[in-house]
């Protein structure tokens, strides 16, 4: 009789609810004031609304069809916003965390390699195994919990807005994974992984025997062996640290179809629930054990019955962090995940959550993909309006990723659409300029704008029909990644990353040959030469707008993960998807003919952002850095000397 | 057992739904401290009094006469002895008014949790309805029609599980319910209860036909024709929340019922 289990799957977590409901009581019997120094502007209140790859062109085209964003730049103001170099997310964003140029923070692309063995790296986080582990027969018990490493330098600003008594919520700031700020609320966002530790693995199951089976960019397609009308599915979790050879954890998803009609009773665990074709089920928490019952780590997902015959086809999103019962550090505090978990109900936790590698790999369709991407708006709309209602003093940062990943989907070719993310967008705005009064600031951002991405560039075989790079044997072109057929005795560049452009240093890279100082300045004014020139084969266009020198254009020397050259593209061309992971394939340009054709990559001044605000902006130019150094100024709270920015007001 | 069933049924409904609109605690701290007091009096009744007195009395001289002779070991070494066989004398007098009451306790708790263990289905969410049927289902055999209560909607057409014989439909309720699905199939009709909307009530998750079954299962009286084994809605489980604490029931349960039974234990003259 006691086996009864919610349909939701949320199973009540006594313990912590007592901690929490505990906690509570204690803080209403201590004395409220107990945070650090008090400063006069606690009543003051700035909103900033992060929205990545909101575009000052897109904006100025659609203004009546934008009447909150209008209202606000008619009422306060409007400047595009000059973004870094090169334009990418999580460089442009921990400007805005630091008020550091990448130069300072040491984010400079998505990818960074290790100077030495030129391996590649995600720049914003990795988690690195347990360092002490002790192992018995086929287990390994970690001695001290794993870790993220995060590469970032410089440090956040809202940790000194707290510490001089300004409550600040921090909510999906990117690169801030896992998130920082003693005494802030804070969720971490733009490259917060999955549960395999990805930045997102989606599954597709299908029966089709035509479709290729295996791992793909950003998921994996299973091929399922024909089946009567019930099937076993395999949903994989995080990899079991605790055995020696590592294998992937997984959970059964039972699958019964009825004879007939299109509807699917899906089994998890104890619960079932039922989709027709075409619809997307709600979220699931689900259990992946790694030492028996004793240890378990929890995951959510949802899943999209995308057909039931005459092929079937189920979409499952990647397994994200569970919010209520988070395998690696996502909020500060730890509690502030399930609080919102319980207010707004589950949501992603994954950095970046509208699939677009499943619309990529067709997986989704676009149509599909809106569906999903829509659902990412509806949770980011919950979770803005429940910040919103509690919000009384301080700062609220608050990240909106949808512009930007739809804007990769969409630009140029389905305006509608993408103006219909733009108009939900506008709505958000809508609702915390309701808040707008003699007391409270609002502050709309973006990190970049969009431009058309049709033709894709493999910089290493530009290199490599320069003259930099060097093959063992000229006829090794092709996809395979990590440099494997260079020669690197006879080569003087390589491109990792999606702008990165690294001399093969003698004494740095492993092998490496351009010796420093004058051979260094020769190699890099050969390379701005033959770049410069380089011209599209197809039509005589140029390819690449200019270089920068990483020594310098940052006001801060840069350490030895950052690029010596960073390639600023030409509309509408951007680095090829071989190239960030060393692919030198056969041409130098070709036709982008994936589904991601707007791209932000390229050389900055294309892609300004946008700055929008309540009041008058001062600055005539303004930047990133110059976001952080306002909001410690608003604050009245000192800006520390290494920051470049101005405040903006 | 439905005659049974149904008067449990309507003695926890009955005194659980107390103040039910108000909060779930009024009348589950009632049922709790009347246990606390049913079991007082069983075991008052059925245990020899006269000797759990004298055997505590004694514990009590053996602590004593450890505490006392503390510096000589034989004494404290025999003390500890007694001290042992004496707990297992007091536990053997615990035995008979334990298996008195374990019965009539094991009742009640199935038919608590048919009042706490879940909710009614949430408004606008969906739910899954289950028919199980006797054996398997044939290939071409036909889908029972699903019927429900206005402010219930049914989403989807039923999937029919042929390994295991059951099938299954998507629901929601639109507004709260207080009603029946009808199952039917040619000149049969099978019914179960549905619910939906706050607040606590007694609620039969499933409804079967076996007469073993049903004592467990007895929120509904039992299915008349054996075609169908069960028919079951899987209700949101639940927690009784107090003083923005959640707990599932039965730990509210168990500390006010033993709560009380301690507090009044003079009042009864009951020794324990
Ligand atoms: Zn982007």
């Amino acid at each position: 009789m006691l086996d009864q289990k919610d349909v939701s799957g949320q199973k009540g977590r006594v313990i912590e609810r007592f901690a929490a409901a505990a906690a509570g009581l204690c803080a209403l019997l201590l004395p409220i004031n107990c945070g650090g120094p008090v400063t006069n502007d606690v009543g003051k209140r700035i909103i900033v609304l992060g929205i990545d790859g909101m575009d000052p062109k897109f904006l100025e085209r659609h203004w009546d069809q934008l009447p909150n964003l209008d209202r606000l730049r008619r009422e306060g103001d409007f400047k595009p916003l000059a973004t870094t170099i090169p334009p990418q997310s999580p460089v442009a964003w921990s400007s805005v965390i630091t008020g550091l140029d990448p130069g300072g923070h040491g984010i400079h692309d998505f990818i960074h390699r290790d100077p030495y063995t030129r391996r590649p790296f995600m720049s914003m986080a990795e988690t690195a195994a347990a360092d002490r582990t002790l192992e018995i027969a086929d287990w390994v018990i970690p001695l001290s919990s794993a870790e993220v490493v995060r590469h970032r330098r410089g440090e956040p600003f809202w940790p000194l807005l707290t510490a001089a008594g300004v409550p600040a919520s921090i909510v999906r700031m990117p690169a801030n994974f896992p998130p920082m700020g003693e005494g802030t609320r804070s969720l971490s966002g733009m490259g917060t992984p999955d549960m395999h530790g990805t930045q997102g693995t989606f599954t597709f199951f299908t029966d089709d025997p035509g479709r290729e089976a295996g791992a793909v960019s950003g998921g994996r397609i299973v091929q399922l062996s024909a089946f009567h009308h019930s099937t076993e599915l395999e949903i994989e979790g995080p990899v079991n640290s605790f055995r020696k050879e590592q294998p992937a954890t997984s959970a059964v998803l039972t699958v019964n179809c009825d004879p007939e009609e299109p509807v699917v009773r899906f089994d998890l665990e104890d619960r079932s629930f039922i989709l027709e074709e075409g619809e997307w089920s709600g979220w699931l928490r689900v259990n992946f054990p790694l030492i028996g019952p004793l240890q378990s780590v929890s995951g959510i997902f949802r899943v999209f019955l995308r057909q039931v015959r005459p092929r079937f086809e189920l979409y499952v999103t990647p397994v994200n962090i569970d919010p209520t019962s988070p395998a690696l550090p996502i909020s500060m505090p730890p509690s502030y995940s399930t609080e919102l978990a319980d207010a707004i109900g589950l949501f992603y936790t994954q950095g970046m959550a509208e699939d677009t590698s499943a619309l990529r790999k067709g997986a989704l369709s676009l149509d599909e993909f809106l569906q999903q991407s829509h659902s990412v708006l509806d949770e980011t709309r919950r979770m803005l309006r429940y910040e919103l209602a509690r919000f009384e003093s301080g700062l609220l940062f608050f990240y909106i990723s949808s512009v930007d990943q739809n804007a990769h989907m969409l630009w140029g070719r389905y305006d509608d659409e993408l103006l219909e993310i733009y108009r939900e967008t506008d709505k958000m705005v809508g609702e915390a300029m309701a808040l707008i009064d003699g007391e409270t600031t609002l502050i709309v951002m973006s990190d970049h704008g969009f431009e058309r991405f049709d033709r894709a560039v493999h910089l290493n075989t530009v290199l490599l029909r320069t003259g930099f790079l060097t093959l063992d044997d000229p006829r090794n072109t092709g996809d395979a990644e990590l440099f494997q057929h260079v020669d690197w005795s006879r080569t003087r560049a390589y491109s990792m990353g999606i702008n990165s452009l690294y001399i093969n240093r003698l004494g740095r890279e492993e092998g490496g040959i351009v010796a420093e100082g004058e051979e260094t300045e020769q190699t890099i004014a050969a390379l701005r030469e033959a770049l410069l020139a380089f011209r599209d084969p197809d039509d005589g266009a140029q390819v690449i707008e200019e270089l920068y020198v990483s020594e310098d254009v940052f006001e801060t020397l840069p350490t030895e993960f950052a690029p010596d050259i960073i390639v600023g593209y030409r509309p509408p061309y951007r680095s090829s998807w071989q190239t960030p992971l060393g692919g030198v394939p056969g041409k130098t340009v070709v036709d982008n003919d994936e589904a991601w054709i707007g791209d932000h990559c390229i050389a900055p001044q294309y892609v300004p952002g946008v700055l929008l605000s309540s009041r008058a902006i001062a600055l005539e130019d303004p930047g990133l850095p110059d976001v952080p150094v306002t909001l410690l100024k608003e604050f009245g709270v000192p800006v520390p000397e290494d920051m470049i920015g101005r405040p903006l007001f | 057992m439905d005659i049974f069933n149904s008067l449990l049924r309507t003695l926890v409904s009955g005194i659980c739904g107390l103040g039910a609109d108000a909060h779930p605690m009024i009348g589950l701290t009632l049922i709790s401290i009347l246990t606390g007091i049913g079991m007082l009096w069983v075991f008052g009744k059925t245990s020899d009094q006269e000797a759990v007195s004298r055997t505590k009395k004694r514990l009590q001289a053996y602590l004593l006469e450890m505490r006392l002779f503390g510096d000589d070991i034989s004494l404290v070494l025999s003390a500890q002895k007694k001290l042992i066989t004496g707990n297992f004398r007091y536990l053997g007098l615990m035995m008979r008014p334990m298996l008195f009451l374990t019965v009539p306790l094991l009742l009640l708790l199935i038919h608590l949790d048919g009042f706490y263990g879940a909710r009614p289905l949430p408004i606008d969410e969906r739910a899954v309805v289950t028919l199980q049927a006797a054996g398997r289902l044939e290939a071409n055999a036909p889908v029972p029609e699903l019927l429900a209560p206005a402010g219930v909607h049914i989403e989807t057409a039923g999937v029919r599980v042929m390994e295991t014989g059951q099938v299954s439909w998507r629901i929601r309720a639109e507004r709260p319910v207080e009603g029946s699905l009808t199952f039917r199939q040619g000149d049969t009709e099978w019914t179960k209860s549905i619910a939906a909307g706050e607040p606590f009530r007694y609620l039969s998750i499933r409804r079967v036909s076996g007469l073993w079954d049903a004592l467990w299962h007895g929120g509904e009286d039992r299915l008349s024709e054996d075609q169908v084994e069960w028919i079951e809605i899987r209700y949101p489980a639940a927690e009784v929340p107090f003083a923005g604490i959640e707990l599932h029931w039965l730990v509210w349960f168990f500390v006010i019922s033993m709560l009380s039974a301690y507090l009044l234990r003079g009042r009864f003259g009951v020794t324990f």
